[in-house]
């Protein structure tokens, strides 16, 4: 439906987006994960028509929109990263204006507007001015406005952003109601991994105005299915222990932090009792050992040696 | 669609309380203090409209006469007629009505200074410009007027017509003189033109009305006191602040990206910028009669021509349209809130100073006071002074004019030089 074919970003001398290719499909919801400055807002900006690549393409419905952008601005959503609304107007003023710039009136105009502030959960409050709003009641009101003409698809550029985890929840609910009960189409994007599990069916992962990785939720997390996390609890940190679990052939990964030692290793091997032996030839009490399945989070420090947030 | 930019665009001007400050606190309290302050100054001072009339009389009324009285009795006409109209002469004599009578009105006097100039510094006069009007007597025009009364039908020169220069610059005051002379002289020709058909002339029952015509027309001028004064002159420099608000609110309105959802919602830029325009002009209007009916309700400001007072204050709020306009433009389009600052602080400033707000133009150099005139400020306070002290809509026209050629253009300016693609 909507596709970008190898689009870039250059701002000066630097390439803020580097030959991305991405496409959402109808009815599909799609996580855009990253890290604090990987180029993901300026991606957004670029398939949303706002601001044309430097080179590449954006294509919906197989009509390059860089020189025609109506089409896909007309059933297009585009919840920005930054709160745009008045703040000097309510809730239900602010809605009442982003619907009449999309030409709608009358009682067409104010049934959405109800329909809306019930489902960013804002009835009771719509007459309130939004910049006596919270955080969190401002950014479902900076996603109710972008709702207002019935869009097919809808894009969201951390739309939960520095909220409370109530307001969060009501947000990740509504819009995976927006996708399971009214067929949009759905791009997030967020630098919380739990949010894109949580809501998309597939991921792009992307780091320093690249994608690094796409897939399913499970093709992704196959890419460290071959091996495995072990989380080593120790009651006091002792380098010589963490050196020689670096010196065993087959640990992959090793970090450590206070008395907490992570490690990766290939799936089938059982490295237990090596472990307590390498604790005992250096001294050192093991509290406990677990094993997990890989995160979101294993998957970009594994492809990119970085945790996605620091 | 514009519609919805102007209901939004009143909401954010009618919410913000720097507004309600800076529109309406911040001017009321100026308003009283300099009007208060400086109301001495005011009332030592003369009447704004001063005239400096100078009167050239090119022939000698005393031999215009003597030459008439010459030709009566040349004529057939029967000594007793001849006695009759003789005695009539000295009740007639118009340029002697205008010195004595008309100029010599002390009323008048306040307004009119007349002065005798001999005929060869004309030339020199129409040059320096000393005099708001030059009044020229032809030669003979006693005796062509005499003439014309009783003997219409030997008339065989000209008719008997006095010239006027009126100085542009002194736009006001010439008017002022050549509208009494102008009243004077359709008299006079009222009396030629009666005696021409056959009716004979009753010269007691004319002078007076003539008289009365012309004080008239005098004490319409009201004169302004500096409460009045300053009631106009902060008015028009604080309304000018709605189009730096307006650039103000623009801006916001783009570093929050609610433009990006304007642009998205595929609304044009013109309908966004004709929400600013004519929200604008709306904003204008309503700070300026709050402004102007406070001054009114508190100290008394009134005005006696409604209809003209609206019709400037419609034409001010115009340009402010423009000028909010514009301003928003430019904050887009060099993605910055420098030009609404600009404006707001140097912009209005100045205008204010070129205007007049502050010290009435008059007294400033000829050229500041004809810069002056072009300004908004200056051009509607000029409008308003002339209403106020109750000249006619038709002597504003010009200032009217100006003031909404501002706003056009400057919208149009606007609109046309808008940015296509609006940078995040
Ligand atoms: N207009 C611009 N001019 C120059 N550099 C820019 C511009 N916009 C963005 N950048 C740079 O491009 C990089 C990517 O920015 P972008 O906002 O797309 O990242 P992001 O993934 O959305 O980050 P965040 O999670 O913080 O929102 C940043 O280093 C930013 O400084
Ligand atoms: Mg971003």
């Amino acid at each position: 439906m909507l596709e970008a074919i190898d689009i870039t970003k250059q701002f000066k001398k630097k390439k803020v987006v580097d030959g991305l290719n991405m496409y959402i499909e109808s009815g599909e919801t799609v996580g855009l994960l990253g890290p604090n400055g990987a180029g993901k807002s300026t991606t957004i900006s670029m398939i949303s028509s706002l601001v044309p690549p430097t080179s590449g393409d954006v294509r919906f419905r197989k009509q390059s929109i860089l020189k025609n952008p109506q089409e896909l601005r007309r059933v297009l959503g585009v919840v920005p990263q930054e709160i745009a609304l008045y703040n000097d107007l309510s809730a239900k003023e602010n809605l009442l204006f982003f619907g009449r710039i999309h030409q709608m009136s009358g009682k067409q105009l104010q049934k959405k507007v109800d329909e809306v502030l019930e489902l960013i959960g804002l009835s009771e409050q719509k007459k309130v001015i939004t910049k006596h709003f919270s955080g969190g009641m401002k950014r479902r009101l900076n996603i109710g406005a972008s709702l207002m003409h019935d869009p097919e698809m809808i894009i969201m550029d951390e739309p939960t952003v520095g909220i409370d985890p109530q307001s969060r929840n009501h947000i990740l609910e509504t819009v995976k109601r927006l996708n399971q009960e009214m067929g949009m189409s759905i791009l997030y994007t967020s630098h919380y991994m739990e949010e894109v599990e949580f809501i998309c069916d597939r991921i792009y992962i992307m780091d320093q105005g690249r994608i690094i990785a796409v897939g399913t939720k499970d093709e992704i997390k196959s890419i460290l299915s071959a091996e495995k996390t072990l989380t080593i609890k120790v009651e006091q940190p002792n380098e010589k222990f963490i050196q020689s679990i670096r010196q065993e052939g087959l640990v992959k990964e090793v970090q450590s932090s206070g008395n907490m030692i992570t490690i990766v290793i290939p799936k089938e091997v059982n490295l237990f009792a090596r472990l307590f032996q390498l604790a005992e030839g250096t001294e050192t009490t093991i509290q406990s050992i677990e094993a997990q399945t890989p995160t979101l989070e294993d998957v970009f420090l594994h492809l990119t040696g970085r945790a996605l947030r620091n | 669609m514009f519609n919805a930019f102007l209901k939004k665009q009143l909401l954010v001007f009618i919410r913000n309380p720097e507004v309600i400050i800076l529109q309406l606190v911040m001017p009321i309290v100026l308003i009283t203090i300099l009007g208060f302050a400086l109301g001495g100054l005011f009332e030592g001072e003369k009447s704004p409209i001063e005239a400096k009339v100078a009167y050239v009389s090119q022939g000698n009324e005393e031999d215009d006469i003597e030459e008439f009285k010459t030709f009566l009795q040349k004529s057939r006409l029967d000594p007793e007629a001849i006695a009759a109209i003789e005695g009539q002469i000295k009740t007639l004599l118009p340029l002697k009505i205008l010195r004595e009578d008309v100029f010599e009105n002390d009323k008048l006097k306040e307004f009119v200074h007349v002065k005798e100039v001999e005929p060869e510094k004309l030339t020199k006069l129409k040059k320096n410009k000393d005099y708001a009007v030059i009044i020229e007597v032809p030669e003979k025009f006693t005796y062509h007027f005499l003439m014309s009364v009783f003997f219409p039908s030997e008339q065989t020169s000209e008719k008997p017509e006095l010239k006027l220069y009126q100085n542009e610059d002194r736009e006001l005051a010439s008017q002022l003189v050549a509208d009494i002379i102008e009243d004077f002289q359709h008299q006079y020709t009222l009396q030629t033109a009666l005696a021409k058909i056959g009716i004979p002339m009753n010269p007691e029952m004319k002078q007076p009305a003539e008289s009365e015509v012309s004080i008239q027309s005098i004490s319409a001028v009201k004169s302004v006191s500096a409460i009045a004064y300053y009631t106009i002159g902060i008015s028009m420099m604080f309304v000018l602040y709605v189009a730096s608000m307006a650039g103000t609110f623009a801006f916001a309105e783009k570093e929050s990206n609610v433009y990006t959802r304007i642009i998205l919602s595929r609304a044009s830029r013109t309908s966004y910028l004709m929400g600013t325009f004519i929200s604008a002009i709306i904003i204008a209007f309503i700070q300026l009669l709050i402004l102007f009916g406070f001054s009114f309700i508190a100290y008394g400001v009134k005005w006696d021509d409604l209809s003209s007072f609206l019709a400037i204050t419609i034409c001010i709020a115009i340009a402010v349209g423009g000028f909010a306009t514009l301003v928003t433009t430019l904050n887009y389009r060099f993605h910055s809130q420098t030009f609404s600052n600009f404006f707001s602080s140097i912009g209005v400033t100045i205008f204010a100073l070129l205007g007049g707000t502050f010290v009435p133009v008059k007294g400033m150099s000829e050229t500041v006071a004809e810069i002056g005139k072009l300004t908004p400020d200056g051009a509607a306070m000029n409008a308003y002074l002339n209403i106020y002290q109750g000249y006619g809509i038709e002597t504003v026209i010009p200032q009217l004019v100006t003031l909404c050629i501002y706003g056009m253009m400057l919208a149009v300016i606007g609109v046309s030089i808008f940015p296509k693609e609006v940078r995040q």
